[in-house]
Parts: structure tokens; sequence; C-alpha cells
């Protein structure tokens, strides 16, 4: 299934996009999802330290994702 | 949501005037406001310039829910809030607050609790470009709690 992802904040800096789609192997979870990126691109934070939402709500980490989910990887919040 | 609670995200400079003039009310005898601006230093670092990045439904959604949570626990009489996006130099103003209130000591409260509920509650970033450093920072309000 294809889904895209998001990297907010300083994710962005460290992947060096906002965006991208990827292929990926059902069932995933977004805990699973974020895991791979993090091996595949050496991302530093780790999971424990985001929040993750799915199609532009909060979700749990262990959601499974579905084909065409928009998942957002997002660091602690700085607004204000 | 109704017109008394209002949450935005603008990727244009805030004119205070204009927002004030929204909150006009006969019934009220207090407007408090809030204005955050950009800081010139951070985290010992001189800062030049900064961008915000929001997550665009979610804070939006984020905002109007802790207006909702902040008027249920004041008697206030409204609350309007602007968050800035984009680029920003020093001296902008990052963010509006404004409440009105019959009485001055609910709208000091819920001004103060919505900036603090604003810090951990809405998906907003912080990119911070420093005089000193080639490296751009990205200060954190906290750590989120595990979702």
């Amino acid at each position: 299934m294809q889904v895209t992802l998001q990297y907010y904040g300083s994710l962005e800096a460290e992947r060096g996009l906002f965006e991208e789609t990827k292929q990926v192997t059902s069932p995933l979870t977004a805990r699973k999802l974020y895991q791979n990126v993090t091996r595949e691109h050496g991302l530093t934070l780790p999971g424990n330290a985001l929040r993750v939402a799915v199609n532009h709500a909060f979700a749990d980490w262990e959601i499974l994702l579905q084909e065409g989910d928009t998942v957002a990887f997002m660091p602690p919040f700085a607004g204000g | 949501m109704n017109n008394r609670l209002f949450f935005s995200l603008s990727p244009q400079p805030i004119d205070p005037v204009t927002e004030k003039a929204f909150l006009t009310d006969p019934e009220c005898g207090a407007l408090v406001t809030f204005e955050g601006w950009v800081r010139n230093f951070n985290d010992g670092h001189e800062v030049i310039s900064l961008e915000y990045q929001a997550h665009p439904q979610l804070a939006v959604a984020e905002g109007e829910g802790l207006l909702k949570d902040i008027a249920a626990a004041y008697p206030i009489a409204a609350i309007r809030v602007i968050h800035r996006t984009g680029h920003l130099e020093i001296g902008d103003l990052a963010v509006w607050i404004g409440v009105t209130a019959v009485h001055r000591q609910e709208a000091f409260a819920a001004c103060s609790g919505v900036l603090e509920e604003l810090k951990q509650r809405v998906p907003i970033w912080k990119k911070e470009h420093y005089r000193d450093s080639p490296v751009v920072g990205f200060p954190q309000n906290q750590s989120p709690p595990p979702s």
C-alpha cells in the first residue's frame, strides 16, 4: 500500500524534505513506520519524543495504517 | 465554533488594532491582550530571524479545542487568538491573544491560560536562524506526552 509521510519541525531538517510517499507492506503500525524511516534515514529523534497524526488527527502509535493514509511525525511543539 | 471563540493561523503580519476591533462589547469591562514578540536572543545565541511552521488542520482544531476548554473554565465573553506562520523578523508579532470579560480578573486568568495551553497543545514549530552559527535551532516548549 502507499502512504504519505510528513516530517515537521527538526525532523524536516533531518530528513531533508517535508513530505514523501512510500510503498509499504501491510499490516503496518505508525510506530513501525517511524522505526523503519529512522533506520533508513538515520533520524535521531526517538519515537517516544514525538507525537503522530494520521489523516490530520492525533493518533496512537499502534494504529494500523491504511492505503492512502497521511502520517505526520511531530516533535515537541514550540508555538506561543 | 461560535463567534465568541476564534483561533486562526496567519501567514501575514498581525494588526492588533484590527484584531481588537473584533472584540468590542458594551457588556464587557475588561479586555486583556497578550502580544508575543520575536526576541533577538535564545539559548545563548543571537537570533536574526525565525520561521513558524504549523500543522494547519491540527493546529486550528487544537486551538479551537483549547479555547472551548478555557471558556468552560472561566466566565469570559470572548477569546481571539492569531498565531503567525512563515518568516518573522526580530520584533515581529508572533502571537496575539485577546480576552474580554465582565471583570478583569477572569480576563487576566483566561489570557494566561490560553497562552500556556497553546504552548503545550497546538502543533506549531519554530526554526531559529542565528548570527553566530550556520546551524538552525529548533527550540521546544516541552516533551509531549506519549501518544
